[in-house]
């Protein structure tokens, strides 16, 4: 009888089996459960609660009080629009950076190594150290390149101090920082085109752009996905150079919504509202990834 | 005339390229040789050349004056001492954690094996930084908050490490396993005996990145940490350049501090991070 049921339950497998591989995935998946996992699942609980972080035993349901908040809160408007305003600017001009960086030590020069080493050299400091080092040269008075501007008689820009310069100064810095890294992965992906590929056009006669069009680019599709789908994931959690830079603002011009969900939930302590904006954005964000992924595969 | 023009040509060129060049790396060499000048220095030289240049002026042994003030006034030791304690346990956990869930994901056939591994791939879309506050609850009502247990936990299972080993997994052939498993070998020995010895170089990848993770890492630390002590070096370089008076060669020095290990790392584990970066790129 014994023997009848496991082998119903357990049809083609080997309890052996079964039981070794449960034991070797028990310790990830209890970490990823119950901190990956788990807080997902909780927001969704949260968002429909009053849930004050100083008051774990005083918890309201409170219906869609805080959604119906969330349509009228402009603060969060505000951070959802720095948010996508940040993506839409760093996406073209990191990858195509990366990209283009990529191509130009791709080929036989000379100081090659030289090049990759300086493109590749911002990607090994860290976001924290980045973004102090470009507090101080984009500081409005004595900063480097204001001063640079100065000498050669353009006027001092205030970058991160001015309501519209600000998002376009951090997405300067985050491309600066990051094109190296995405210029290895492209490189990786050029390394990996048959070099008979271009032997062949060299014979047909092909130009160099040609070349690039016809060769290049559609062996560097899947590199290129890749790219795209991770650095617009990267994009979403924007908080670290806002964090540190502006602390979001001024008013509230460089707050992102990751760093709004903060400040909601862990400065004021409004845990349910946190929660609510938490799960918006989560369905938002799993919604465009898969999106774009469907979208780009099946592209040309 | 045609060999003028190739000249002409590459001239242009390079002319572009270390133009290319120079500014990425202008920071870079600003932060470095300015740590080593006295702050007044560091205004003045600022709009000439200098500003790009070390301390000719200074006898040599001055140059790390600022770096002896900036430890002095911060606790930059006891920061260096809690990220190195941050990444050194989270690669033995992260490697042992992650590559066993991984071994069963590639190489053993067990009931809802693809829900599993479904789970991890969806994982890999949503970013962890999005749920911080649900995160920070939990941490916080297990009672983990302040304590490295908390610093840990969250980054201990790790998708994309998983998605990593399962991918070298796969590709060791199964007659290596199955001539051990013949000898009397269980699951376990095999991963110890077979698995791991021929893995090493997945390993050692992903031990790099995960310490370059946990060294770089630093909202998750400021949420949970209120006590000082306890702050790795990251969170000290944000208190060290919003501490009155603020100076500017001592936090150029602090970043330095905080960027020469990475560079180390960089320079002695290329060839993982670079196999790193294809292995996660080309898929």
């Amino acid at each position: 009888m014994r023997i009848l049921k496991t082998k119903r339950l357990f049809g083609k497998y080997n309890i052996g089996e079964t039981v070794a591989a449960y034991a070797f995935m028990l310790p990830a998946f209890v970490f990823i459960i119950t901190f990956v996992i788990g807080p997902i699942v909780i927001s969704f609980g949260y968002a429909f609660t009053d849930y004050y972080l100083l008051k774990p035993h005083d918890i309201h349901f409170i219906g869609f009080e805080n959604f119906r908040y969330l349509f009228s809160d402009k603060i969060m408007w505000k951070a959802l629009f720095n948010t996508f305003q940040f993506i839409v600017m760093v996406i073209p001009l990191q990858v195509g950076t990366a990209l283009a960086l990529a191509l130009l030590v791709n080929k036989k020069i000379r100081f090659n190594l030289f090049f990759r080493i300086s493109f590749f050299a911002p990607v090994v400091m860290s976001l924290v150290v980045i973004s102090i080092l470009w507090m101080t040269l984009l500081n409005p008075e004595s900063g480097l390149i204001n001063t640079v501007l100065s000498s050669l008689g353009l006027p001092k820009q205030p970058f991160l101090a001015s309501t519209t310069q600000v998002m376009p100064t951090i997405v300067v810095v985050s491309a600066w920082q990051g094109a190296g890294y995405q210029m290895m992965i492209f490189l990786a992906g050029l390394k990996n085109i048959p070099a008979e590929y271009y032997e062949a056009a060299k014979i047909d006669g092909s130009n160099s752009w040609q070349t690039f069009r016809n060769i290049t680019l559609p062996c560097l599709k899947n590199v290129t996905i890749f790219i795209m789908i991770t650095t617009l994931i990267a994009a979403f959690k924007l908080i670290v150079q806002p964090m540190v830079m502006t602390g979001g603002g001024p008013k509230n011009s460089s707050l992102t919504i990751v760093f709004y969900i903060y400040q909601t939930g862990i400065r004021y302590r409004n845990v349910g509202y946190a929660s609510a904006i938490t799960l918006i954005f989560t369905l938002i964000v799993a919604a465009i990834v898969l999106l774009q992924r469907r979208l780009l595969r099946e592209e040309g | 005339m045609n060999v003028a023009k190739k000249v002409i040509k590459n001239i242009l060129f390079y002319t572009f390229m270390f133009i290319l060049a120079f500014l990425f790396l202008f920071p870079i060499v600003w932060m470095l040789v300015n740590s080593f000048k006295p702050e007044a220095q560091i205004a003045t030289d600022l709009k000439t050349i200098n500003a790009l240049l070390p301390p000719f002026n200074i006898n040599i042994a001055n140059w790390l004056t600022p770096y002896r003030e900036v430890f002095m006034r911060f606790n930059l030791f006891s920061g260096i001492r809690n990220s190195l304690i941050y990444g050194g346990s989270l690669i033995v956990l992260n490697l042992f954690v992650n590559s066993m869930a991984a071994y069963a994901l590639a190489k053993l056939n067990f009931p809802l094996k693809n829900f599993w591994f479904t789970l991890i791939v969806l994982v890999l879309i949503v970013p962890a930084e999005i749920n911080i506050v649900p995160l920070f609850v939990i941490v916080h009502r297990l009672g983990f908050e302040n304590s490295l247990m908390g610093l840990l936990a969250p980054n201990i299972g790790n998708a994309l490490n998983i998605f990593l080993f399962r991918q070298f997994f796969i590709g060791i052939p199964r007659e290596l396993e199955e001539a051990a498993f013949i000898d009397g070998a269980n699951r376990l020995t095999i991963f110890f005996r077979v698995i791991i010895p021929l893995s090493k170089s997945i390993y050692a990848t992903i031990a790099v990145l995960t310490f370059i993770l946990a060294w770089n890492d630093y909202l998750w630390p400021v949420l949970i940490f209120a006590d000082n002590s306890k702050l790795p070096l990251q969170v000290i370089l944000n208190v060290l350049n919003n501490t009155m008076p603020v100076y500017t060669n001592q936090v150029l020095a602090g970043l330095t501090v905080a960027t020469i290990p990475m560079v180390l790392i960089y320079a002695f584990f290329q060839r993982y991070i670079v196999e790193g970066i294809a292995h996660t790129g080309i898929k």
